[in-house]
């Protein structure tokens, strides 16, 4: 503000001179400069000191009255113009001015004894060094009452650092403690610093002094004025502080109000809407020419509107093309009808599917999703990319599959290089030169290889987005996974888990809320672009679906996980047999069988500790194991231990959540795959159709695997006597 | 009415109620009594007094400040921001003209016009350096630069003088 009264008030001199050499244009010619010229000399007659302004010469008590209303800041400058002001300001006479300005700065502690008030004032208020007199020096002394640069303190300061306490009643002044008898500021690491001139001063006081009592009389003294210093910094200090907090919160007020008023000149030139559209991080309040603590006037605004409105234009692009974003995200309902109709037209599900956020991508959808605003998009506008949709899809079914390999080279790569550091696989899987792989991050795969790499039974992926709060930090040690929630993901099913379309809704983010595209209404989860970013490969699974594909006498090299699912065999677990201890030595041993993939869980959630052991049960075995059973009349009960009881209970029939319901498929309502008997009941009580059809109203997600032929599950009698053709194995560990 | 002549001769009759709001013509027209005989104002110059009657007629019948009215301490603070709108926009005038009325107001012991006059110059000397006031009204500085730096030491508050 200062700079702008300044000018403004500069400019008042030349029209007072205007008016002046009017009125005295009667002695000369008309001349403007002319008249100028005859215009100073009249008055240089008139007046005491050349040009020197009325305000001088002024009846003293008009002056005083005019001083009255000064700031002690600017008495001091006064006192700096001329040597009249000077001496004017400086005489006894005008005391009662400086104690009246003081009197008017709130709070300020009064003048202390030993200084005048116009050296208070420069103290307190001008800040410059007191030594060599550089400008801009803020810290003030209050002890030293001094204002100090940072050069001058190096070469007026000294240290004071001889921690012996001062013996009054010895005379010696090696003992002199400086920062009990002169006044010291705070230095670098806690040290005090003084004043060397006031050092010498007091110490060449104190040796001019003879006799005890008078040194000691002295010491008194000055402990004293040490006191007197020491109360009064401290009201100094706290003064200083509340000036800085009241001053910045006036900044603040000053900003507030200049914000307000841009504003308002930038509403009337019809910047309103784009004034509220603005969206961090830009922000108007914040913009350099906004954010001063500078009232603004009409000078000011003319002088910044150009750049603001320069910055307004800018918000008004974004604005735009925020608003043409918006108009996209609407329209992408009518490109998701579309997908719809065409997805839901081809069921049963026999491949993975774009959702919506991925078809709206496609080049042609995007096409028409970004016609000019004035075009009206609706479903009919897609008419031509629907003959294009099979495809498009064909090309996008490729693409997921061209990042999967991706993500199985890099997986290999890292379990490789984990396996490397910890030594936990040898080299007859990795056969390839160990060395190499360290420096490789990525395997060397061929596409061929990796096509026939990830469709074997034994590349076992899972989601980490489904088992986030169990450490994964380390996949080669198998504790970690112990009690982990295991869900084995094989190809192609893998390409349509669920987590792969999905991520966790960032309530953290400043962005607005997800469209209607990414919106999942049903769970706190949000719709992304597919990406198999979540997907882990489990060499530890991977390596017990080897043993089950080499018992049931197949190449784990070459097996794929959908012949697994061809196959009719299951498996039978040999350690619950070793962690079931049975009752006494006559109870028959138990175990269960599974399928394939079931097995895999199991050892996976109960044994992970131990190497799997596993028996090999056909269809036919297995037959024959029920009847032996049965034939035995074992009853259920009697072999049911507590422990197993416990474990039947924890395993009961297998779940299937893997229906969905076809009148919310790729809408916000989606509900996740879940049991059969909860979809139809969703059916029933959102959509109003008590008779669901499959294929029509619910369909299998693609990513669920094939459910095995009951049983999953079976108590296997595997008595000593009875059983040995079918459990040798489990008798030998029974007898152990 | 009351007739009041300038230095430079000018009559101006004016109002009782107005004029009063000078201290020093309320006191005269008190101990005069009513009379027509003119008042001379000799410190006053014709320009100046129509500036001065233009003050007066504005504020006519507001109550005059008296000697036990005084200011509390708070309001002496804010005292040099708070000039009313109508006298700032009275008092925008040029230097010369500004010191002729804050003259005439103590000459006439109109007290608030010589506070308006007094904050107008307090404020336009205000936040700016001896140099910035210097140019302000045309002073020259007549301090030697070595005199300068040691003024700035402010160690000579004359005990003597």
């Amino acid at each position: 503000m200062d700079a702008e009264s300044t000018t403004s008030g500069a400019a008042r001199p030349s029209r007072a001179r205007k008016k002046r050499k009017l009125d005295a244009s009667t002695l000369g010619p008309d001349s403007e400069e002319h008249d100028l010229e005859l215009s100073k000399k009249p008055q240089k007659k008139r007046r005491k000191q050349g040009r020197l302004a009325a305000l001088i010469d002024m009846p003293i008590d008009v002056l005083f009255e005019i001083f009255g209303h000064l700031r002690p800041y600017d008495l001091l400058k006064l006192s700096r113009m001329t040597k009249e002001f000077r001496s004017m300001l400086m005489h006894k006479s005008s005391l009662s001015v400086w104690k009246a300005a003081l009197a008017q700065v709130p709070d300020l502690p009064p003048c202390p004894p030993g200084m005048t008030e116009p050296q208070w004032v420069n103290l307190v208020f001008d800040p410059h060094c007191h030594f060599c007199l550089t400008p801009g020096v803020r810290i003030i002394e209050w002890r030293l009452r001094m204002r100090i640069c940072a050069k001058c303190i190096k070469q007026h300061t000294r240290e004071a650092f001889i921690i012996k306490s001062f013996p009054a009643e010895l005379d010696d002044v090696e003992y002199f403690l400086p920062e009990k008898f002169i006044p010291t500021r705070a230095g670098k690491k806690h040290r005090r610093g003084y004043l060397i001139s006031e050092y010498n001063r007091v110490k060449s006081e104190y040796e001019a002094l003879e006799g005890p009592e008078a040194r000691q009389a002295y010491i008194v003294e000055r402990r004293r004025i040490m006191a007197e210093i020491e109360a009064h910094s401290d009201l100094c200090e706290t003064w200083a502080q509340n000036q800085i907090e009241d001053r910045s919160l006036e900044l603040q007020q000053l900003r507030d109000e200049r914000f307000r008023a841009i504003v308002k000149e930038l509403e009337a030139l019809g910047w309103g809407q784009d004034i509220a559209g603005i969206r961090r991080p830009d922000s108007l309040a914040d913009h350099e020419l906004v954010r001063k603590p500078q009232r603004l006037t009409k000078r000011i605004w003319n002088r910044i509107q150009g750049p603001i409105i320069e910055f307004m234009e800018n918000i008004r692009v974004k604005r735009l093309a925020r608003e043409f974003a918006e108009l996209v995200v609407e329209r992408k309902s009518s490109a998701v009808k579309v997908l719809r109709a065409y997805k839901n037209a081809r069921l049963p599900v026999t491949d993975v599917y774009p959702e919506g956020i991925d078809f709206c991508d496609f080049g042609p959808v995007k096409a028409v999703l970004e016609s000019p605003a004035d075009v009206t998009v609706d479903e009919s506008s897609f008419s031509e990319v629907v003959p294009l949709i099979p495809q498009l899809i064909d090309e996008w079914r490729k693409s997921i599959d061209t990042l999967f390999m991706r993500k199985l080279r890099v997986e290999e790569a890292r379990l490789r290089q984990i396996a490397l550091l910890w030594g936990v696989l040898g080299s007859s899987y990795y056969d390839s030169e160990e060395e190499e792989y360290i420096r490789l991050p990525v395997t060397t795969m061929n596409d061929e290889e990796t096509t026939a790499k990830m469709k074997l039974a034994s590349a076992v992926f899972r989601c980490n987005s489904c088992r986030q709060f169990y450490d994964t930090s380390s996949d080669a040690d198998e504790f970690d996974e112990q009690f982990d929630n295991v869900e084995p993901l094989f190809y192609p099913k893998v390409l349509g888990h669920l987590c792969l379309t999905r991520k966790a809704y960032p309530f953290w983010s400043w962005d607005p809320p997800p469209d209607s595209v990414r919106k999942l209404e049903n769970y706190d989860k949000m719709r992304r672009a597919w990406s198999p970013q979540a997907l882990r490969l489990d060499r530890t699974l991977g390596s017990y679906v080897e043993t089950l594909v080499e018992l049931a006498g197949l190449d784990p090299h070459t097996t794929t996980a959908e012949q697994m699912n061809e196959l009719e065999v299951w498996f039978a677990c040999r350690d619950c047999v070793a962690e079931l201890e049975p009752e006494d030595d006559n109870s028959p041993a138990i175990a269960f069988a599974f399928g394939w993939r079931d097995a895999l869980v199991h050892h996976a959630e109960m044994h992970s500790i131990v190497q799997p052991t596993w028996q090999l049960l056909d269809h036919e075995e297995l037959e024959k194991c029920r009847q032996a059973y049965t034939a035995a009349g074992v009853s259920r009960e009697r072999m049911v231990n507590p422990n197993l009881t416990a474990f039947l209970e924890e395993l009961p029939e297998l779940p299937d959540p893997s229906w969905a319901c076809v009148h919310c498929r790729d809408l916000p309502g989606e509900i996740e795959p879940t049991e059969l008997t909860d979809v139809k009941d969703h059916i029933e009580e959102e959509h109003g159709i008590t008779d669901p059809q499959l294929n029509r109203d619910y369909y299998r997600d693609f990513a669920a695997q094939p459910p095995f032929d009951s049983p999953c599950q079976i108590l296997l009698d595997a008595a000593d006597d009875d059983e040995e053709s079918n459990n040798g194995g489990m008798e030998e560990r029974n007898g152990e | 009415m009351v007739l009041l002549v300038t230095s430079d001769n000018e009559q101006f009759t004016t109002e009782k109620d107005i004029v009063e709001r000078s201290v020093l013509i309320k006191n005269m027209l008190e101990d005069v009594g009513e009379s027509d005989q003119p008042i001379p104002l000799p410190n006053v110059s014709s320009s100046v007094l129509k500036k001065v009657l233009e003050y007066c007629e504005h504020h006519r019948g507001e109550p005059l400040p008296t000697a036990d009215s005084e200011q509390s301490q708070d309001e002496t603070r804010k005292r040099t921001t708070d000039i009313s709108e109508w006298d700032q926009k009275f008092i925008t005038v040029d230097q010369e003209m500004l010191f002729e009325i804050i003259l005439a107001a103590n000459y006439l012991d109109i007290k608030s016009l010589l506070d308006v006059g007094c904050k107008t110059v307090a404020n336009m000397i205000k936040g700016k350096t001896p140099e910035e006031i210097r140019k302000l009204f045309n002073i020259v500085n007549d301090f030697t630069p070595e005199e300068e730096a040691q003024i700035k030491k402010e160690n000579e508050w004359a005990e003597d003088r």
